[in-house]
């Protein structure tokens, strides 16, 4: 089994970083990916029953009682009165959907960049690949599978993970507390941070991954206590999907390989455990994905802050000026809970002093600390990738949800303050919870209402206002172009982006002409000038000469940004004139057979002159 | 055994007396049967008496059929299984997977016009107690009047069942898709239940799953053909037969005789389940070593004849066949060929455009392989075969052949999702055969058998049904126009409207509305004219189809939707919807003259 495990690794590795030039692994990865992490999924979901059954004295008794469930329920409530569900961060998570839209309907992996309904089904004609890892996507694939295709799918999903990740969260500070309070604390503090209730109600991968790092550590701690085939199994399929969910989540593997071998060299030989093979295979296409990278370095979007080098210890004294202004900022536009990070903050040190006085004093070793601290060892290295990131600002609003691992590793740091630093007194733990309800009540509450660190996010409102406006149109046989064309798509509806339009005019004109669409709308993003206040279309958005539109909608997003919808009633005047139902047309042929040639000779066309 | 060798009745027992005198009565009814359904009237005068007779008949066998259900205690067997752990589970498993397929798939009309027709039917069957499709209703005092109907080839029970609802309940569209959505998870229950008398409990729970991660039964149960009654029937025949057989008796042989009559009225080739009823009555007869024949069975040949003279009114009526150009027969071995090529692309599918299930088809046939072999060793043994497998026996040699005969059809296309649904019957013994090989292999000690059957089953579901449950009904292109045109005249006021349609006028008139047909306006224009002076109608609206003249486009206005010169339109409304372009328009005016006389030279009568 033992060699069985390393050649399968060796192979994995092989295979995934060296073996395939990467447009092959890429294609691999489009054709493979859903039926990965279908297997994926199935064998965690297998180890994580086979865990429950086979130990289920050890989850924690907390979860049977009911002031556990309604402190989860209150918290959650709390985050979904404030917050709307929609995209929160752009375009990550409306990628994330056209990737799951793909899985869905033809188990590919990849976003849709034409689509047509031309046939009768809404059918994606041409995916592209996305960089992200697959594992959220699919899981929302399978919502859409087992419920019906809607965009809203992902959005539910990252509610129900929200109520999920409490509970992992609880049950996890039950254990590093020894004490239901603790997991009533911690829940306590992830209701009181924004940011939370930002992700439970947005469309992106950061919740499912916080979530599994929980999971995580927790089987971390529980594998360490007390090795078991069961737990093995889980831990490993965890870290696998923790893995496959972020990219950076692949160096979570490091710390769960060396746990393996050290529980095995603590028995004296490995433990077997029937899924374990299965995970470095089960690694593949997230290793080819990531060869994304190299294949196009244009997936690090280090031009849009003018970096050269993807990580660099240079980047560190700034990102930790825009860490300490995110975690500690009291202005509301920063999703945070400053309570939270002044003790969060003083408590990561104190994380030294635990691992010293583990060293010095072996009795005050708790069975499962070796889990533990290889947890919070991947943690801080996480932390530390995310510092050492050309882009890891926290205070920046793309980027405030990379905080969320860092946020976790300041959780457990709170609780190991007052569980083993300060013996767990339980006056210690109503002071923490008080001011955890307090800062809640106080602060946050207040600050979600107000959703300044949203507002400010302006592509976030505009999609928000695109959704308004689709909601008020009577059909969606329309065809929208639109630089962020994948909001349309996920929706159903035919969408292209400005510069295909530009360059494709012919392919508009035929269409506008044959009536293939009620409507053909623009949206575009406005600029005030400062200096003369006179309101111009983003260079970006510039249709050119050959369209005629007429604005339909217009809405401002910020003080010097606004955003339009027009109507295009003309392509190219000098070619297209305006459609007229009454126009003379050629008479359709009355032989089934000549009708039939022309409907596919003009069905033929119709496709080729999809924008 | 006393008169071996002499054949002498009068010294008969009296029980053999009476069995003799019941088959000679079961055989003149069977002649007058056939006398009266296929030889004593012409096809025109079939098509009448079905039309004034056939709704009181299928009431009359419907009744008997219940009663003879409640005499024998069916239904309190069903509850009591129910009231069970094991029955509840079955239940929940069974909405479960009736709730997914209600979530995954459209609602809506997925055979045109068959669903349209039966709902036809049934509308006319529940207000006037008459068996006919509606050929044109126009809505009169504030109510959609019947003006003319036609007898349909369809059998009518299944309008029938959807009659009583709209009786019970009031007339509603919606009543025809609520009877399937329910009868999903009834199938399922049977089918259950099936699998349990097969080979046990977990033969059940494997037939169950298998059968309910089914696109083809999905998309059923979100429309409104008459197909999963259908299938509803064949498996009660398989559970009253496996009941029969077990202890054969009259109130028994009632259930399984009357199950058979009812499916016969069902679909058009069921009435080859007569014949596979009437096997289980003679196994019943062999292993109980006497004959059964109540009054009700000795009569059931009777309930057959309206079913024989619909027969004889289809194959006397050739319009209704629906032949293709160039076809001259319904059946044929030159369709054989052709046919088999689609039953391969139909079981060997795993796209998203037809409803198949690799998982029924490859385990499925390799059950029934390896029962096939199981059963060849077994039989040399001498022992009678189980009863539940018996009637499944029995029940199969009635799909063989019914999916003999459907390759034998000119339109036996099984990749066409219209004919797709015929199979059915073979998917639900499919199910059963593979229930009752994983319960024989538990017998083996393959302990976990059903988990990973159920498993396969619902891991193929995700990986290639669902898919085609969310994209087939996408592939309707009418059921999309007619959905479109609906939302457009929805947004309107409600007002007295005339409909002209490209289409069938039936769609309207299920959620009465006055409509007629282009065609029927262009042969007779006078009448829209009358009725645009006379202002019958508040509004007239017109659906019409344009289509690409040349392969640059420009649509024109297709033959079939063509208006009369002297109809003027407005467009209100236009949508593409394939590669055509929907339009709905407003008349404005209508100014027709009658044409002159076609001789002004004729000589006048004076």
């Amino acid at each position: 089994m033992c060699w069985l495990l390393a050649a399968l690794a060796l192979a994995t590795l092989a295979l995934g970083r060296l073996a395939l030039p990467d447009d092959r692994a890429l294609l691999w990865v489009v054709r493979s990916g859903y039926w990965f992490m279908l297997a994926l999924a199935l064998a965690g979901g297998a180890a994580l029953v086979r865990l429950w059954l086979a130990g289920g004295r050890e989850w924690p008794a907390s979860w049977r009682l009911w002031r556990t469930w309604a402190v989860i329920a209150a918290a959650t409530l709390a985050w979904h009165a404030h917050e709307r569900p929609g995209f929160k961060i752009l375009a990550d998570e409306v990628l994330l959907l056209g990737t799951s839209q793909s899985l869905h309907m033809q188990r590919q992996a990849g976003y849709a960049v034409r689509a047509t309904d031309v046939r009768g089904p809404f059918e994606l004609l041409q995916t592209t690949l996305d960089k992200r890892p697959l594992f959220f996507p699919f899981l929302v694939s399978a919502v859409h599978d087992w419920t019906g295709y809607r965009p809203e799918n992902i959005f539910i999903l990252n509610a129900v993970l929200g109520l999920a990740g409490l509970l992992v969260v609880h049950g996890l500070a039950t254990r590093i507390a020894r004490s239901p309070a603790g997991g009533h604390v911690a829940v306590l503090w992830l209701a009181g941070i924004p940011l939370w209730a930002q992700q439970a109600s947005g469309g992106g991968f950061e919740l499912l991954n916080v979530t599994l790092l929980a999971a995580w550590l927790w089987l971390a701690i529980a594998y360490t206590a007390r090795p078991t085939a069961e737990k093995q199994d889980a831990l490993v399929l965890v870290a696998v999907m923790v893995a496959s969910t972020r990219y950076e989540s692949l160096l979570y593997l490091v710390p769960t390989a060396g746990l393996l071998l050290w529980v095995w060299s603590r028995r004296g030989g490995r433990l077997a455990s029937p899924l374990l093979p299965l995970a470095p295979v089960l690694l593949l296409p997230t290793l080819w994905l990531n060869q994304a990278f190299s294949a196009n370095a244009g997936f690090w979007e280090m031009q849009s802050v003018g970096a050269s080098r993807p990580f660099a210890l240079g980047n560190l004294p700034d990102n930790l000026g825009h860490a300490l202004a995110h975690f500690l900022s009291t202005d509301g536009f920063q999703p945070n809970s400053p309570a939270f990070g002044v003790v969060g903050l003083l408590a990561l040190p104190c994380l030294a002093v635990w691992g010293l006085r583990l060293r010095r004093d072996p009795a005050s070793r708790d069975e499962g600390d070796a889990g533990l601290l290889a947890g919070l060892a991947g943690l801080l290295a996480g932390t530390g990738l995310m510092m050492a990131y050309f882009w890891g600002q926290f205070d920046h609003p793309v980027i405030h949800r990379l905080s969320l691992p860092t946020q976790l590793l300041m959780l457990v740091a709170v609780l190991l303050v007052v569980a083993r630093l300060c013996a767990g007194k339980v006056v210690l733990w109503r002071i923490t919870g008080g001011l955890a309800l307090l800062s809640l009540v106080v602060w946050s509450l207040p600050v979600m209402a107000r959703n300044a660190y949203g507002r400010g996010y302006t592509p976030g409102v505009a999609y928000a206002w695109r959704a308004e406006f689709l909601e008020r149109l009577p059909g969606r046989n329309i065809l929208v172009i639109d630089r962020d064309c994948q909001f349309w798509i996920t929706r159903g509806i035919s969408a292209t982006p400005i510069a295909q339009a530009q360059a494709r005019r012919e392919g508009i004109a035929f269409h506008f002409r044959n009536r293939s669409f009620t409507d053909i709308y623009v949206f575009q993003a406005l600029k005030v000038e400062p200096e003369t206040g006179v309101i111009r279309v983003a260079t970006e958005d510039e249709l050119g000469s050959g369209y005629v539109l007429e604005t339909v909608a217009e809405h401002r997003l910020a003080i010097s940004n606004l955003a339009r919808i027009s109507r295009v009633t003309a392509v190219n005047p000098q070619a297209v004139a305006a459609p007229s139902a009454s126009a003379d047309v050629p008479a359709v042929p009355t032989d089934p057979k000549q009708a039939e040639a022309a409907r596919k000779a003009f069905l033929e066309n119709w496709i080729k002159n999809l924008p | 055994m006393t008169d071996r060798g002499v054949f002498n009745p009068l010294r008969w027992p009296a029980e053999r007396k009476a069995a003799v005198i019941r088959l000679a009565i079961l055989a003149a009814s069977g002649l007058v049967a056939v006398l009266a359904g296929f030889k004593l009237l012409a096809p025109a005068a079939a098509g009448q008496w079905v039309q004034r007779w056939g709704y009181a008949a299928i009431a009359v066998t419907f009744l008997l059929w219940a009663v003879a259900l409640a005499r024998a205690g069916a239904p309190a067997l069903w509850l009591a299984w129910l009231r069970t752990r094991s029955g509840v589970l079955t239940l929940s498993v069974a909405l479960a997977l009736s709730v997914v397929a209600g979530v995954t798939t459209k609602w809506g009309y997925k055979v045109l016009y068959d669903e349209v027709v039966l709902q036809g039917t049934a509308m006319s069957m529940a207000r006037e107690q008459r068996v006919g499709a509606i050929g044109r209703a126009y809505v009169m005092d504030d109510q959609l009047r019947i003006v003319q109907d036609y007898l349909d080839k369809r059998p009518v029970f299944f309008p029938f069942v959807v009659s009583v609802l709209h009786q019970a309940t009031g007339y509603r569209e919606a009543n025809a898709f609520v009877l399937n959505f329910l009868l999903m998870p009834v199938i399922l229950l049977m089918v259950a239940a099936a699998g349990r008398r097969l080979a046990g409990p977990a033969a059940g729970w494997v037939a169950l799953v298998s059968l309910g991660a089914f696109p083809l039964m999905a998309i059923n149960a979100t429309g409104a053909g008459m197909e999963l009654l259908n299938l509803a029937l064949v498996l009660g025949v398989v559970l009253a037969g496996a009941w029969y057989l077990e202890q054969p008796g009259e109130r028994r042989l009632d259930v399984l005789v009357l199950t058979a009559v009812l499916l016969a009225n069902t679909r058009y080739e069921s009435s080859m389940y007569v014949l596979c009823a009437a096997l289980i009555v003679l196994e019943g007869w062999r292993r109980a070593r006497r004959v059964w024949l109540s009054p009700l069975a000795l009569i059931s040949p009777l309930l057959l004849i309206p079913y024989a003279v619909h027969n004889t009114y289809l194959s006397g009526t050739p319009v209704l066949w629906e032949l293709r150009d160039g076809q001259a027969h319904r059946f044929s071995f030159e369709y054989l060929a052709a046919n088999l090529g689609f039953a391969k692309t139909f079981f060997g599918n795993t796209g998203p455009a037809i409803a198949n299930s690799p998982w029924l088809t490859w385990a499925g046939l390799a059950s029934v392989l390896g029962w096939a072999a199981h059963r060849l060793r077994w039989r040399r043994r001498g022992a009678d075969v189980p009863a539940a497998e018996w009637s499944v026996v029995a029940v199969g040699l009635g799909v063989a052949g019914n999916l003999a005969l459907l390759l034998a059809y000119y339109w036996g296309d099984l990749s066409d999702p219209i004919v797709s649904r015929l199979s059915l019957p073979l998917h639900a013994l499919l199910a059963l055969a593979i229930g009752a090989a994983v319960a024989w292999l538990v017998t083996r000690g393959v302990r976990w058998g059903p988990g990973a059957a159920v498993a396969a089953a619902l891991l193929g579901y995700m990986a290639w049904g669902l898919p085609a449950n969310a994209h087939i009904p996408g592939l309707n292109l009418i059921g999309s126009a007619q959905d479109w045109e609906e939302s457009v005249v929805a947004r309107r006021p409600p007002l007295n409207r005339l409909i002209i349609t490209e289409k069938s006028p039936l769609f309207w008139f299920c959620r009465e509305v006055s409509a007629t047909s282009t065609r029927r306006v262009r042969q007779l224009p006078e009448t829209l004219a009358y009725h645009w002076k006379q202002r019958s109608f508040d509004e007239v609206l017109v659906m019409q189809r344009l289509a690409p003249a040349t392969a640059g486009g420009g649509m024109g206005v297709e033959p079939d939707s063509q208006l009369p010169e002297g109809v003027i339109l407005e467009t209100i409304a236009e949508r593409r919807v394939g590669g055509k372009l929907q339009r709905v328009s407003l008349v404005r005016d209508v100014r027709w003259e009658p044409a002159p006389p076609a001789d002004d030279q004729s000589p006048s009568h004076e």
